[in-house]
């Protein structure tokens, strides 16, 4: 069924962590829970739902403040969701994230077998976050998410990480992020990139048309499916020092640090972006949120002599980079991320690691988590083939193993590094469904 | 804890494409509708020697920029078709990408007449992009063996050696000249 008459959404039944942006600054907290009794699990969503904000809630006139709760597969069923509801889940989630691990890269260093507990383990059934522009406002709330943990056994927090902007106000390779925002129709939330039309809002919210042009299908029944969506998370370790040292090595001088690195992510530190400051940072625009983003490869950047094709921020999202080919079709693939920083920074300068964990919790939205983050993550970041370069993987996030290779356009010759490693590892993640708010309260009432 | 059902859309299923290093191959075994074999016959023999026609289907195919070559196979007195194709990257994974493209267009002349698919263009206009991925994979059949004397070479990277050769042999000539 063709449907291409825009549909409001339901933003009072929308968890707001689905459609707005992160606040900026911000403190987080990722709780992890585990369902040992389906009727405690219940009470716990009764308690929570109060807590949770909408999409249709006004924003906090001093910033933006919220709590979102998703589900794992084992989370659905710990609760006791009809066999025949958990079977119309797509079978990417009802596997997980480890299950998916070969597909996904997360070998070697990245490999389940090494993930944190209780990452992929099965024993993580509720993800809650909490998001707050600073650490006060983010401990009231997490005040009242624990208020909603019931004394007696039956649901216990298993995990907790917190997050954080570093005082920088990058990640902690030293780079801005977390600048692009799609445009979602009917989400009242301006897009980061004027160039780029908004996508249906079926691509990140379930029950509405698509960029398919249709109805996807929704888990069953629609009481359940209605207005939710999928949440990638991965806890991904940043090896800042190995970073630097590969920087070091591989330059001529300081400078030409600067200049690969920015050529390896698509952008300056400041969140300049290359296509737009070819030659040297431009932190006045960096900070420009109405022009950080306002570019477009094919047409700006057809032969990446500014961003390299196999940068990661030009891999992650291409924008109109195979405009003149027929697959690659970047609406197909987008996924809204939502990432904050944990850990200490790396003081400037340090060049040995120091053992302390610091990363990002990387999280994605999507309706569709085959065809979206995993899209992205298989043939965008981890290959190269669908540029014509199989042998080049993402320089910053892919899985190399030390002998990969990234090709940086050049005139009149081109530039070529080699021997990269892996300085990005995922230390765990999993699979969650967000579900939309009546969604929850018919998780809190089932009675089997 | 995996539950697999009847229900579960096609771009759910497992991979079926054998894979030979870049690139994957799609086979597709259809039945021709019984009295149809003739007018699918002269379809082929005409997009083959319509120059026009040709010309529109290379491009179609060539625009995808990761299909080496796609054939069609008439067999068992024209009463079965074969679709054998190679395509960079995973069959599977692009599988949504193509089917907005306008293969499906080009195909769909000759897929109405196998079973399976609508029995005319407005019915096959009509099918959904599911009902279609639904068609094709379900009579995708997995390739006992698949192998390629370039295994390592996309598409792209074939074209732009051959854009090189050209201009390196150009320059010999006007060297030697």
């Amino acid at each position: 069924v063709v449907n291409n008459s825009p549909t409001a959404l339901e933003l009072d039944d929308i968890q707001r962590g689905v459609l707005h942006p992160r606040p900026s600054p911000y403190v987080g907290t990722y709780l992890l829970l585990r369902i040992a009794d389906r009727r405690v699990g219940r009470a716990l969503l009764r308690q929570l739902i109060p807590v949770i904000a909408s999409a249709a809630d006004p924003m906090n006139p001093d910033g933006d403040t919220w709590v979102s709760v998703s589900l794992t597969f084992q989370g659905l069923n710990a609760l006791g969701v009809p066999e025949h509801s958990l079977a119309s889940f797509p079978l990417e989630f009802q596997q997980g994230m480890a299950a998916r691990a070969a597909i996904l890269g997360d070998v070697d260093e990245s490999s389940p077998v090494l993930w944190e507990k209780p990452f992929g383990t099965g024993d993580v059934h509720i993800a809650v976050v909490v998001l707050s522009p600073d650490a006060a406002r983010r401990d009231v709330l997490l005040e009242r998410v624990e208020k909603a943990y019931p004394a007696v056994e039956g649901v216990k927090v298993i995990y907790r990480q917190d997050a954080r902007v570093l005082a920088t106000g990058r990640e902690p390779f030293g780079f801005k992020d977390g600048i692009s925002q799609p445009a979602v129709e009917g989400s009242l939330i301006k897009g980061s990139n004027h160039l780029e039309g908004a996508l249906k809002a079926g691509e990140f919210v379930l029950g509405y048309p698509d960029e398919d042009g249709a109805l996807a299908p929704i888990p069953q029944p629609d009481a359940l499916g209605r207005n939710g969506t999928y949440v990638v998370f991965r806890k991904l370790h940043q090896q800042v020092a190995a970073f630097r040292q590969y920087l070091r090595a591989n330059a001529a001088s300081p400078e030409d640090q600067t200049l690969l690195a920015a050529k390896m992510m698509g952008r300056w530190p400041s969140g300049a972006p290359l296509v737009l400051s070819p030659d040297r940072d431009d932190p006045t625009l960096g900070q420009d949120p109405a022009g950080n983003n306002e570019f477009l490869y094919h047409v700006d950047d057809p032969t990446g002599l500014r961003c390299p094709a196999g940068a990661h921020a030009r891999r992650a999202n291409p924008r109109d980079a195979f405009r003149d080919e027929l697959i690659g079709i970047n609406r197909l693939h987008r996924i809204i991320r939502r990432s904050t920083s944990y850990g200490p920074p790396l003081p400037d300068g340090v060049l040995d690691d120091d053992g302390a964990d610091r990363g990002i919790v990387f999280v994605a939205i999507q309706a569709h988590i085959k065809r979206q983050f995993e899209f992205v993550q298989t043939q965008w970041v981890n290959d190269g083939i669908f540029r014509g370069a199989p042998g080049e993987k993402d320089p910053i996030v892919g899985p190399n193993d030390g002998t990969g290779v990234f090709t940086i356009p050049r005139q009149p010759v081109r530039r070529r590094i080699r021997g990269l490693p892996r300085f990005v590892i995922n230390r765990g993640g999993e699979y969650c469904f967000m579900p939309g708010l009546r969604a929850l309260a018919w998780l809190a009432e089932l009675d089997s | 804890m995996a539950v697999q059902t009847e229900t579960m859309k096609p771009a759910a299923s497992p991979r079926k494409g054998r894979r030979a290093g870049v690139a994957s191959e799609l086979s597709v075994l259809l039945k021709v509708k019984p009295g149809r074999e003739q007018q699918l016959r002269e379809h082929l023999n005409k997009e083959r020697e319509d120059t026009v026609q040709d010309a529109e289907g290379r491009k179609i195919l060539a625009d995808i920029q990761t299909l080496h070559e796609a054939r069609y196979v008439l067999f068992d007195d024209d009463t079965r078709l074969l679709i054998a194709t190679s395509f960079d990257g995973d069959w599977d994974v692009y599988i949504d990408d193509f089917f907005r493209t306008k293969v499906l267009t080009y195909w769909s002349r000759f897929l109405i007449h196998c079973e399976g698919a609508p029995d005319d263009l407005a019915g096959a206009a009509a099918l959904s992009l599911d009902d279609w991925k639904e068609f094709l994979t379900a009579h995708q059949v997995t390739a006992a063996e698949y192998i390629r004397t370039y295994p390592d070479l996309t598409v792209k990277q074939i074209l732009k050696a051959q854009q090189v050769m050209t201009a390196f042999q150009q320059l010999l000539d006007e060297a030697s000249s």
